[in-house]
């Protein structure tokens, strides 16, 4: 049966308990960071970092007031994922339970998944040449809940069937006056495991705003895979040179 | 093991080449997740739990190790622990790297550089521990080698010849710590530096509560928070002066579960913080101005909204209805000499414009805070360092008491005044009183001999057999002040003769007054930890045994602390995981091990005592503290007799050819501390644990009253109600309710026990059956009227001491008053307000002319304390990597800074000043004191220069002037130059 998990950053005291829990579970190493003046800390996803809290702090001059917002970010396990569909050697599965799982094995190190992901999750790590990211505890769920979720002291994550999160999501909406991002609301990519209830616009805690079908493009990179049968290696490695390329052209 | 090892094979799609299938699939039928599995999962699944309680902040939350032959695999919240349910913060999630970091110290070493500087390499040689402890055995028997046991005699007694005894505090061997200790091995820690004769003895809770324990001590009877931690949601309001979202976050689960129900948030601080991010309202002042803030609500209440003051409660249940000197008053409510007047008159001034004027909370969000919290019952306080490290601390945290008073908010669930506790066993660190002034129970060392020898009179007088000498003279209290002094301290000396094996009294004991004394305890109290450094420094104090602590970064005004590490004259032994700033200084270092690794309770904020059961072995040759306490003792006990350094009462024996003993009924038992090391009961945990809370033993055939080792815990033994856990009812693990209430508050009376008598919320009427559920009023009023139990005090004498210092003002006498830091921002406040500190030891003090800002002090999250335990960690460094100060644009603005710049931090301590990153933030914003401008910063102080992250300390710059009362430093507040580095 398919599994969410309902993030509600109004509950999140953002003590980081997620953040660790996850590095443990997946006995991912700490990671060599630098001051961070906002105290997100890793900035940023990386291959050893799955899951991170994000601060925001806004301070109205006018009223005085000060608000500061707290919220876990990771994948989104999308029903739809782009990087999936993109993925040549379909290394990347979306289970019927709710995760999205890179099988380290398969993943060739193409990136075509990182470029894909509307919400920049996967991660690239140039040491193993393999791409990473939360897999929303394949291992534990639905038997055991997610690590995060487990750690989590204010319920600001909570685990349960994908049809009582949003249930919880939608009674929770009532009560914040809010707004459900993931699905009912807005269903990026068909709807994600992952479901924020919020006090605010998405674009508040920076959530972008993500069409519901994938673009068609996306699977056009799947398709490289033929590629494989007749030029194996040879083929995909023009395939990744032309596609940096492409992406170094993007960015600049 | 490699993360990608065991992240690997999903299901049945394990292989790593391509097939055909794989090639046209395309979307399609999702797959199942039945059969995926992980390496990190088969382990876990094929695991043995243990459980054991979280090592980091006092909230007690409960953690599962999982096993597999030995190897540790996981550590996580406990699923059934009532406190966490499963739930874990950012330090307890990171246990398990704790626990394996590669950063710890396997082996004893010794120091082969003679040189202790900072920055010398300290040199260390592995030894074994043998060495060790002959190196330590050696050292404190050179120490104590004419250390004099005879004094002479007071003149006032009629005898000739010496009184043997040694003095407690100018004792050349201390020791410090651990509130990370288990309560077992604290007890044996005061036992062991007891039985050197030295009541040189401190450790953590001095630096964090000392002011809590003096106030509520003095109010309610215990000094320690009233309710617990799941208790916070019965409460409808809550008035925070703390940071739990931060420092104590499961604290703050409840609080949130409370919010989920209704109830308002009221943060008070000097910085917008994580707390504050989840307030109803927030409220910014300036730190050093808390007092005044409770004086201020008193007020409010008294004045403005007098029909909230719950008049049947101050009537019933404090002494609030008697003068001050003693007279039971019927007419209290109008009469002007009543306590309850006193305090009506003293609050007086203390009106929204003058709260303003001293905190700098604007009058208006002053009335609005006032009015959400009295307005609302039952109210919650919840405090802790912000409140407690001040020098008017005491006054402070009376304040609050006696604001929850006069609501009527005491005694109920919901309600209380809640000191939040730091550590993971501070609150049984402080019970077994690793402090120099109290012993056991927070019962007092003998500190005269006069008292001795009223307690001589006492064992003779007894009807039950206490050791006395029949048809010896008797005790008859000199007067109701004195008869409850001794009433309260003699039961717990007599239960430690016989749990030690060990002497306190006259000899032969039949005429005590003609008689020398004969004490074992030592007499005296010792040195609080500011003074104990500086007795470091000027040579008195010898060797220090430091154990799980780590005050080179923690006491105020470090820079002194490390001097005095550095002497010569000082020979330091430290037992760590990790090699501390305070390590560096270590002339041994010894291996510890973590709080997995071995068995004993603890007591957690809310005084639940748990059980934590080893899991895995220590690594290395890292030791249990159990056992190490244990063989040190054996070792300097077996060192000092070749010196002929022994008890009092060998020596009185040796020098007079008598033989001291004690007898019971008709049974003369002889001393033997050897037979008696580590307890009566056994030297395992249990063992140790029956003996401090032991209801009863026997001597000589005959069965003993109070003969718990410490008081406070008499119940927590109970061979009848739970004869499967062989009586130790710590180990209870049953989260279900016992009953209706029970169900509905939850007390969780079948989790654990909690001291006194399972009473989960203190001074709550009728809760237990067992007569503790009162407030334990120990003081008299005067010398001749005491008003019994369950007369909390609006009104209480023993405050203020060393007496005729201060503030003569007899209206003032006895309650609380706002005072100033010593170093304030504002000389108009400081000469009205004139600081109140202890003026027997100097202290550096400077002005707000060299140094305009206000510096206080705070913790984070994800480090703990002086930051061993967190700054080693690199799941929790990359957090917080370094160390910094948080200021206002404004101030950025003003001393041209941007965020992430270097800026020096001075004070009057650190003229130089430390280098730290600025965090410019709205989280701090200029206040308005007294109709000036003031820039406060702030800085976490969990930082030093050991660990993988270093940096300097805050303590660099903090005051270490002392709490009259408690001698608690003021760590809080002092003033700070911040300028661009």
């Amino acid at each position: 049966m398919e599994h969410a998990v309902l993030v509600d950053p109004a509950k999140c005291i953002g003590c980081r308990a997620c953040q660790v829990a996850c590095k443990r579970w997946n006995n991912n190493p700490g990671e060599e960071t630098t001051f961070s003046n906002e105290w997100t800390n890793p900035p940023k996803l990386s291959y050893n970092t799955y899951t991170h809290i994000k601060f925001k702090l806004e301070h109205n001059e006018t009223t005085g007031e000060t608000k500061w917002r707290f919220f876990n970010w990771r994948c989104m396990q999308c029903e739809i994922p782009a990087c999936a569909k993109a993925c040549p050697v379909n290394a990347i599965t979306k289970y019927e339970e709710g995760p999205v799982v890179i099988d380290q094995d398969r993943c060739i190190g193409c990136k075509f998944c990182v470029s894909e992901c509307p919400f920049e999750v996967p991660q690239f790590d140039t040491v193993s040449g393999k791409v990473s990211k939360c897999h929303m505890c394949f291992d534990r769920v639905p038997s055991k809940e997610p690590a995060c979720v487990q750690s989590c002291p204010t319920d600001a994550l909570v685990f349960g069937t994908r049809d009582s999160i949003i249930q919880k999501a939608k009674e929770r909406k009532e009560e914040l006056d809010g707004y459900i991002y993931g699905d009912v609301d807005n269903k990026p990519l068909g709807g994600s495991s992952f479901i924020y209830v919020l006090d605010a616009e998405p674009s508040v805690y920076g959530l972008p705003i993500v069409g519901e079908s994938l673009s068609p493009t996306v699977p056009v990179l799947n398709l490289s895979k033929w590629l494989l049968v007749p030029a194996a290696i040879g083929g995909l490695a023009y395939l990744v040179a032309w596609r940096k390329k492409r992406m170094n052209e993007k960015e600049e | 093991m490699e993360r990608r090892d065991f992240l690997k094979s999903v299901g049945a799609a394990s292989v790593a080449s391509f097939t055909l299938g794989d090639l046209i699939k395309m979307g399609g039928a999702k797959a199942s997740l039945s059969g995926a599995t992980s390496e990190k999962w088969e382990k876990y699944s094929a695991g043995e739990r243990t459980p054991t309680i979280c090592p980091y902040c006092a909230g007690g939350c409960g953690l599962i190790v999982t096993t597999l032959g030995g190897e540790l695999v996981e550590i996580e919240g406990d699923p059934i622990h009532p406190i966490n349910r499963g739930a874990v913060c950012s330090k307890a999630a990171a246990t398990f790297q704790l626990v394996t970091s590669d950063q710890r110290i396997l082996y004893p070493m010794k120091r082969t550089n003679p040189n202790k500087g900072k920055d010398e390499d300290p040199g260390w040689e592995r030894i074994t521990w043998d060495e060790a402890y002959a190196l330590i055995a050696e050292k404190v028997k050179d120490a104590l080698t004419n250390y004099p046991y005879k004094q002479e005699p007071d003149s006032a007694y009629d005898y000739e010849g010496y009184d043997y005894y040694y003095n407690g505090k100018d004792n050349p061997v201390a020791w410090l710590g651990s509130s990370y200790w288990n309560n077992e091995e604290c007890y044996l820690g005061r036992k062991l530096i007891s039985l050197l004769g030295s009541n040189n003895v401190e450790h953590q809770a001095r630096k964090c509560h000392a002011s809590t324990v003096a106030a509520l001590a003095s109010t309610f009877g215990f000094g320690a928070m009233t309710n617990h931690i799941v208790d916070a949601k019965n409460s409808k309001v809550f008035l925070i002066v703390s940071n739990p979202a931060e420092s104590h976050t499961m604290e703050f689960k409840w609080v949130m579960k409370a919010k989920e129900n209704g109830a308002k948030i009221l943060v008070l601080d000097p910085r917008f913080n994580r707390t504050g991010a989840k307030a109803d309202i927030y409220v910014r002042y300036r730190s050093g101005g808390e007092a005044s803030i409770f004086l201020g609500l008193i007020r409010y209440v008294l004045y403005e909204k007098p029909e909230r003051i719950d008049l049947e409660f101050l009537e019933e249940r404090t002494n609030a209805t008697y003068a001050t000197d003693g007279t039971l008053l019927a007419d209290w409510e109008t009469n002007s000499t009543s306590a309850f007047n006193k305090l009506k008159a003293l609050v007086a001034d203390y009106t929204p414009a003058e709260v303003e004027r001293i905190s700098g909370i604007p009058a208006a969000k002053f009335e609005e805070i006032a009015e959400a919290f009295t307005s609302t019952k039952p109210g919650n306080i919840y405090y802790s360092m912000g409140t407690t490290q001040h020098t008017n601390a005491t006054q402070t945290i009376r304040a609050q008491a006696i604001l929850q008073l006069i609501l009527g908010n005491m005694g109920k669930p919901g309600g209380g005044v809640n000191a939040l506790r730091g550590i993971s066993n501070v609150q049984g660190s402080t019970d077994m009183n690793l402090l120099s002034h109290l012993i056991m129970g927070y019962r007092a060392p003998p500190k005269t001999v006069a008292e001795i020898r009223r307690y001589q009179k006492w064992k003779n007088s007894d009807v039950s057999p206490r050791g006395g000498v029949s048809g010896g003279d008797t005790y008859t209290a000199p007067n109701v002040s004195t008869g409850r002094y001794d009433a309260r301290h003699f039961p717990t000396w007599n239960a430690l003769e016989y749990h030690w094996g060990i002497y306190v009294g006259t000899w032969p004991g039949k005429h005590p007054d003609k008689e020398p004394v004969v004490c074992d305890l030592p007499v005296g109290i010792g040195n609080p930890i500011v003074q104990l450094f500086r007795a470091i420094s000027d040579g008195t104090i010898k060797v220090l045994i430091c154990n799980g602590e780590n005050p080179a970064v923690s006491v105020a005004n470090v820079n002194l602390v490390r001097e005095a590490l550095e002497s010569e004259s000082l020979f330091l032994v430290v037992d760590e995981l990790f090699e501390t700033e305070t390590a560096h200084y270590a002339d041994v270092l010894l291996p510890g091990s973590t709080q997995v690794e071995r068995d004993g309770s603890i007591t957690n904020t809310g005084r639940w005592i748990q059980w934590r059961w080893k899991a895995v072995d220590p690594p290395g040759e890292c030791k249990q503290e159990l056992t190490y306490l244990t063989e040190l003792y054996q070792k300097i006990r077996a060192t000092l007799k070749t010196a002929n350094i022994k008890l009092p009462s060998e020596k009185y024996e040796d020098d007079t050819a008598e033989e001291v003993k004690k007898t019971i009924g008709t049974t003369e038992i002889e001393n033997d501390p050897e037979t008696a090391w580590p307890s009566r009961f056994g030297a395992s945990a249990e063992g140790v644990y029956k003996e401090t809370c032991a209801k009863s033993i026997e001597v000589g055939g005959v069965t003993l009253p109070q003969s718990a080792a410490n008081v406070i815990y008499k119940n927590c033994y109970d061979l009848a109600l739970r004869p499967d856990l062989d009586g130790i009812l710590a180990k209870r693990r049953d989260p279900n309710p016992v009953d209706l209430e029970d169900d509905k508050y939850g007390y969780y009376k079948n989790w654990a026990v909690s001291w006194m008598i399972n009473q989960r919320i203190l001074y709550q009427k009728g809760e237990s059956n067992k007569g503790v559920d009162y407030f334990f009023t120990w003081f008299a009023i005067s010398d001749d009227v005491w008003p019994g139990y369950d007369k909390a005090a609006i009104f209480s004498k023993p405050l203020y001491k060393p007496e005729g210092k201060l503030d003569t003002n007899p209206l003032k006498h006895g309650m609380p008053l706002h005072n100033e830091p010593l170093e304030s921002p504002d000389a108009e406040l400081a000469a009205e307000y004139p600081s109140m500190w202890d003026e027997r030891f100097d202290v550096v003090v400077g002005s707000s002319d060299d140094y305009p800002h206000v510096l206080t002090t705070f913790r984070l999250t994800e480090h703990m304390q002086a930051g061993a335990m967190t700054r080693n960690l690199p799941w929790l460094v990359e957090t917080h990597p370094s160390m910094f100060v948080e200021m206002s644009p404004e101030l950025a603005e003003e001393i041209g800074v941007s965020s992430g710049d270097d800026v020096l931090v001075k004070s009057a301590r650190n003229t130089n000043g430390i280098k730290v990153k600025a965090n410019v933030t709205d989280r701090m914003k200029p206040i308005t004191l007294n109709g000036k401008t003031i820039h406060e910063v702030a800085m976490p102080w969990h930082w030093g220069f050991k660990g993988l992250s270093t940096g300097p300390s805050a303590n660099e710059l903090t005051m270490d002037a002392v709490d009259v009362s408690a001698n608690i430093p003021e760590t809080k507040v002092c003033l700070v130059k911040v300028e661009k580095a």
